[in-house]
């Protein structure tokens, strides 16, 4: 059946119309009284294009402030494993005990990065992580290629409760690759190891996180090289230093 | 000892960052027009956030993203916004239905603007920002009941019927209020429907 529509009768169906919440057999009316109405099928067509100005502004505004995406970050990962976070960076200082019980990340004292992990740092430092090899870098997914360039092994994971290690050790001797359960989310990670210092790579959903992890009797020159041969690894030609932060240990 | 596909939990929210990331600001807006307050739209954006990662295994890619998260903004919002209104409630036992807010007309801010001079571009550009700015004023004058349904409705491309389910009112308020908040809004950019004929008519003559 279709509705015959008048210009007196039409305008109440505008809005339904518009928001297309009307049955077939009233649309139709509609369309057919706007083919053949001038008059009417103006005022829709403005009704249409003040709608769509009105939307297109409301959606463009206000932006959402820069730190919004990081937060959120900061967020899930809290909600979802702050323990497991907690546990990394235990285990991370206790897998390489034999090199000191010191663990450093540049640019973030070791007191902010358990603070951050514990959930008591009330922001997110991880771009503070990123030692100075992100610049160098480039693409990091060169990272995740360096994992899938051992296809045929497992890829150990364990699921992080308290004493359990961090990962399990590959075949490869200086190299690892885990996941780290946190929750909902997996953060694979992947360590390379020079024995008088070494690397850690972690991804989390908008960052990935590097850290060193140096003892008290590593030189300038062995993390030099630590350097050197992890930015070949992954691909890059400038290894840079950090800033000589421990000269005093 | 488990041991897991390496790519899976990390790929997804690499996948979900994809998708949520190029929608953050359309969702803070959306947010910040329905809880009326920078904090409010944060916790909002970043508890929707939250849920749709959580649950992003169920959401079937090559479907629409967008709609998938803005509805969970909205089941988000609509609980904070029932929560708020039960304590509201309780704290004021004779709620007063709401009323519509006094119309003010802002044609003075518009009229410098002369329609031959609006075929410049700069001026375009004005009259779009100002528009924008008059548009997100005007919404803060529609009031909050009919504002949430016109929001539903005109942001999250929501049906009259969900919106009625949704925030438990009869489909026939849902109409009434949508009908009221438009009225207002279309009252308060009524001057920039002038402009716009204006400008038609200086097209056309030239």
């Amino acid at each position: 059946m279709t509705f015959e529509m008048t210009c007196q009768t039409v305008p109440q169906w505008m809005d339904p119309f518009l928001d297309s919440q009307l049955d077939v057999a009233t649309a139709h009316g509609v369309v057919q009284h706007l083919s053949h109405c001038t008059g009417c099928s103006w005022k829709f067509e403005n009704e249409e294009k003040l709608r769509d100005s009105v939307r297109r502004s409301l959606m463009a505004s206000p932006k959402a402030p820069g730190d919004l995406w990081g937060k959120f970050l900061h967020q899930a990962l809290h909600r979802t494993a702050p323990l497991s976070l907690v546990a990394l960076v235990d285990a991370a200082t206790r897998a390489h005990r034999h090199i000191a019980e010191e663990l450093k990340i540049p640019g973030t004292s070791e007191a902010e990065i358990l603070a951050y992990y514990r959930g008591a740092a009330g922001y997110l430092p991880c771009p503070g992580h990123v030692g100075p090899l992100t610049k160098t870098a480039g693409d990091w997914k060169s990272a995740g290629v360096l994992r899938d360039a051992f296809p045929g092994r497992s890829l150990a994971s364990k699921t992080y409760r308290g004493e359990s290690s961090v990962a399990t050790q590959l075949s490869m001797p200086r190299e690892y690759v885990g996941l780290l359960n946190a929750g909902e989310l997996r953060f694979p990670f992947y360590t390379f190891d020079r024995g008088a210092a070494s690397i850690s790579v972690m991804e989390c959903p908008g960052n990935i996180c590097l850290f060193v992890t140096e003892g008290k009797e590593t030189t300038r020159r062995a993390r030099q090289e630590l350097y050197r041969e992890f930015a070949s690894f992954v691909g890059t030609s400038k290894p840079t230093l950090p800033e000589n932060r421990n000269q005093d240990w | 000892m488990s041991v897991e596909l390496p790519m899976d939990g990390p790929e997804r929210a690499r996948q979900f960052e994809l998708e949520a990331r190029p929608l953050l600001d359309q969702l803070y807006a959306i947010a910040y027009h329905m809880g009326g307050q920078a904090s409010t739209a944060e916790d909002l954006v970043q508890e929707a956030l939250l849920r749709g990662l959580q649950s992003f295994n169920q959401f079937e890619p090559g479907t629409n993203f967008r709609a998938w998260i803005v509805r969970i903004l909205t089941n988000v919002f609509i609980n904070h916004y029932r929560r708020r209104a039960y304590l509201e409630h309780l704290m004021d036992p004779v709620s007063l239905p709401p009323k519509a807010a006094p119309v003010e007309r802002s044609e003075a801010e518009l009229t410098d603007i002369s329609a031959e001079d609006l075929g410049k571009n700069g001026n375009l550009e004005k009259l779009r920002d100002r528009f924008g700015e008059a548009t997100v004023a005007a919404l803060e004058k529609v009031p909050q009941d009919y504002r949430i349904v016109f929001l539903l409705s005109g942001l999250c491309d929501m049906s009259y019927a969900d919106i009625s389910k949704s925030l438990e009112i009869p489909m026939g308020t849902v109409m009434s209020r949508l009908y009221r908040a438009r009225a207002i809004l279309r009252e308060e950019l009524a001057e920039f429907g002038r402009i716009r004929a204006l400008q038609a008519a200086e097209r056309a003559s030239s």
